[in-house]
């Protein structure tokens, strides 16, 4: 029964998306039991390797989910035909919002640039050949052996560059050496050649990497010790990690643009009866509380109806065509817009005069530090590191990082001894406050 | 429901794995806990676990007061910590699982189990080292046929048998003299409770005595040993003695490991007993361990401490029954659990 009126919803709302001028992808709806959506939630997509990172959000949404805390309600996968798998047991006015969500998704992902670059067909078999591999390499090599492979290259994870290219590898130019004897100037005079003062010269890594490069991951499946097996499958997770990276980079105007479009969607639907629509409207209020301002939901939503209410629709469209998250908050969120949010009250007004005392009242929020206080948030917060050179010889890695903000020490321990592990050499990352060597047996000793 | 439905839960009990770990950590500080000590063994005990990160390259995060990080949007969800319920039993598990009693050496009359694998057993799987080369032929026989089939191949493998091979006494000793304050009798209370609880578990059938000594000793039962606190002076020599001559009337050296478990604070006057040593000696000998954990005791060593560091070094070497703890607060109950009880040496 559910099925057939799922099929009749999803008709109009797809034709409903049609009029509105949106052009999503053509969509798999796929209605499935509780127990499964916390999986491929946790996944993220069907037929992912197995991680113990996906047991905890599993357990988390479980854990939420039966006390109550809030369940997730729809999961939507960028793939040709677009996945969207939707809770069973919800009610049906919940589904029938979550229909037009899914298709306010499944437009972004046919607009943005960067989301349809990563695009596959089926994208559930691409994943799944990955996990077939991962799963073979754990019967040949052992099973901690694997996870431990896996647990080094997710450490590495911000860092992937879908710029990569293989570098050119530049021989350093000889260091010419004077001797560092008291010079005497007849010697110097009758000198020929210097043939035997070559061989003092010490070995220095041979090759720099030019550019220098971000992608420590791409740089060791390429040049680092490992089995070809290895290689390919930290090629594998790198280009997971790639094609979730601009998932992350637009969440906020993915999530808004959903909740932008399936408020219009909804209010269009005509099958409505009159209860299932405030039943409707309250899901649509609960998921977009905003005790929290930066709830995606909220924040997307309101940050859309704002910039279509100053520039208007056509504006809309050219932006989810090709900007992330950052360039949309820099460059959309201007004095005007936030002057207008907080006619409308959909932005925050007041702001407690004093953080860590809450008595002493509010005061208002000027528009310039509001502005300034949103866009901070957008701003990325992670170290710049850079692959500076890698020696054939002695096998060894030299990273640096040139910012002025201390590395948070033991977690960069880790990290660096993973490389080690992956490089299967001397592992050296060097920064203005520290200098950190890579420990591989502490990386493989690590339970 | 197929294994690709199920992957979810098997991550979970991955996960699951690994936050043993985490848990691991935070168990010095819950061992002397109040909720844990002295509950029944079925009891559920709630904990905050720090949820694992996977590393990364991040930076050092500011100081609290530098930042008032509360002006921004986009902050406070305090999500980096689990709750997870574990039973005082496998909060025990996790503890004690791999000690053993050391020096428990084979004895006569054992009721104490251990196990023994023998190989007599037959399977269908197995490693090709192991195939029983008579039973496979003749199941080939059995089908009339001279050559072998995989499924012909039979393997020998091993069933684990329990068998009695030795029987040990536990003597618990505590110091209840006045110089005992309140601190160092719940430290010494707690330190005992766990090796009760422990030798329960993993040594069912061995025997405990308990004794708590002022200048002279008092046989009690395991509740007066926890709960009765009796004052005066101190002194060893004697409860020493008495623990000698229980053993050789009740537990004879041929057919019982005898440990023998001291907990004080090591304040005693050596001169008084000039005995002391020799009495010392005699147990180091008969006994297979000699376990002194001092409570809180002296800046330097303390004149017991002293006395049995002296009087364990026999022919210029430390004698193995003898192994001596420190435990100055709650973080070193454990340690010096392991220390002495511990598997090694």
């Amino acid at each position: 029964m559910v099925h057939g009126t799922l099929d009749s919803w999803v008709r109009e709302m797809v034709d409903l998306a049609h009029d509105n001028a949106l052009e999503p992808l053509a969509t798999e709806f796929h209605l499935v039991p509780d127990e499964e959506i916390y999986t491929l939630s946790s996944y993220f997509a069907p037929g992912r390797y197995r991680h113990w990172t996906h047991g905890e959000r599993y357990w988390m949404a479980k854990q939420r989910d039966e006390q109550g805390m809030g369940r997730i309600y729809e999961l939507v996968v960028n793939s040709d035909p677009a996945l969207a798998y939707l809770l069973i047991k919800n009610a049906d006015a919940y589904n029938v919002l979550v229909v037009a969500h899914v298709l306010g998704h499944a437009d972004f992902f046919a607009r943005n640039h960067f989301l349809s670059a990563v695009r596959r067909p089926h994208i559930g078999l691409w994943f799944g050949e990955h996990a077939a591999w991962l799963e073979d390499l754990h019967r040949q090599q052992s099973f901690s052996r694997v996870e431990k492979l896996i647990d080094a290259a997710h450490t590495l994870h911000q860092l992937v560059d879908p710029y990569y290219r293989a570098p050119q590898l530049r021989t350093r130019p000889e260091t010419t050496v004077r001797s560092a004897r008291s010079f005497d100037w007849v010697k110097e005079l009758y000198r020929g050649d210097d043939g035997e003062l070559k061989e003092d010269i010490s070995y220095t890594p041979n090759y720099r990497v030019w550019p220098n490069t971000h992608d420590i991951l791409a740089i060791i499946a390429d040049y680092g010790h490992l089995a070809d097996e290895e290689r390919t499958a930290l090629r594998m997770i790198r280009d997971e990690m790639l094609y979730f990276r601009p998932q992350a980079e637009t969440k906020y105007m993915n999530e808004g643009w959903a909740t932008f479009w399936h408020v219009r969607l909804t209010r269009a639907f005509t099958q409505w009866d009159e209860q299932d629509h405030i039943e409707a409207m309250r899901m649509h209020a609960m998921v977009t509380q905003h005790q929290h301002f930066f709830n995606p939901y909220y924040f997307g939503w309101t940050m859309w109806e704002l910039i279509s209410e100053l520039h208007g629709l056509e504006t809309c469209f050219e932006i989810v065509a090709d900007q992330t998250d950052r360039q949309w908050v820099n460059q959309w969120i201007t004095p005007e817009l936030v002057k207008l949010a907080q006619n409308k009250l959909v932005w925050p007004v007041d702001r407690p005069v004093d953080v860590q005392d809450p008595t002493r009242g509010t005061e208002y929020y000027p528009i310039d530090d509001l502005l300034h206080d949103v866009q901070k948030v957008f701003v990325p917060d992670m170290p710049e590191i850079f692959v500076t050179a890698m020696d054939a010889l002695s096998h060894s890695l030299d990273l640096a990082y040139n910012g002025s903000k201390p590395l948070r020490s033991d977690y960069t321990q880790d990290v660096v001894n993973a490389i080690a592990y992956l490089w299967g050499g001397d592992v050296t990352l060097v920064s203005p406050h520290h200098t950190w060597y890579g420990h591989e047996a502490d990386w493989r000793r690590r339970s | 429901m197929d294994l690709h439905n199920q992957k979810g839960e098997l991550d979970r009990q991955w996960y699951l794995r690994k936050l043993n770990r985490a848990i691991k950590d935070r168990l010095p500080e819950l061992i002397t806990h109040e909720a844990v000590m002295g509950s029944a063994p079925n009891q559920r005990i709630r904990m905050a676990v720090k949820k694992l990160e996977e590393p990364d390259f991040r930076y050092q995060p500011e100081t609290e007061s530098g930042q008032g990080s509360g002006t921004g949007p986009g902050h406070g969800d305090n999500d980096d910590v689990v709750w997870i319920e574990l039973t005082t039993e496998e909060i025990m598990d996790l503890l004690l699982e791999d000690l053993k009693l050391p020096r428990l050496e084979d004895k006569a009359g054992g009721i104490l189990q251990s196990e023994e694998d023998r190989y007599d057993d037959v399977t269908i799987h197995g490693p090709l080292a192991n195939v029983d080369k008579r039973r496979s032929l003749y199941q080939a026989a059995k089908e009339g046929r001279d050559y072998l089939t995989e499924d012909d191949l039979r393997y020998r493998t091993w069933k684990t048998y329990r068998k009695p091979v030795t029987s040990a006494v536990i003597t618990l000793v505590r110091d209840a003299s006045g110089s005992m304050d309140e601190s160092k009798r719940y430290l010494s209370k707690a330190a005992a409770w766990w090796i009760v609880q422990w030798i329960r578990k993993q040594y069912g059938a061995s025997e405990i005595r308990y004794f708590l000594h002022t200048t002279v000793p008092v046989a009690v039962d395991e509740n007066d040993f926890f709960n009765r606190e009796i004052t005066g002076g101190t002194a060893i020599g004697s409860t020493y003695r008495a623990i000698i001559d229980l053993w050789d009337q009740e537990y004879p050296i041929h057919d019982f490991n005898r440990y023998l478990l001291h907990f004080s604070d090591g304040d005693i006057w050596p001169r008084s007993d000039p005995n002391l040593t020799d009495t010392i000696r005699t147990i180091l000998s008969t006994a297979s361990l000699l376990g002194y954990f001092e409570i809180e005791g002296y800046r330097g060593d303390s004149p017991l401490w002293t006395l049995l560091h002296h009087s364990a070094h026999v022919d210029g070497h430390f004698h193995p029954a003898m192994r001596m703890a420190r435990i100055d607060g709650k973080e070193d109950v454990l340690p010096a659990i392991r220390t002495i009880v511990g598997n090694n040496t």
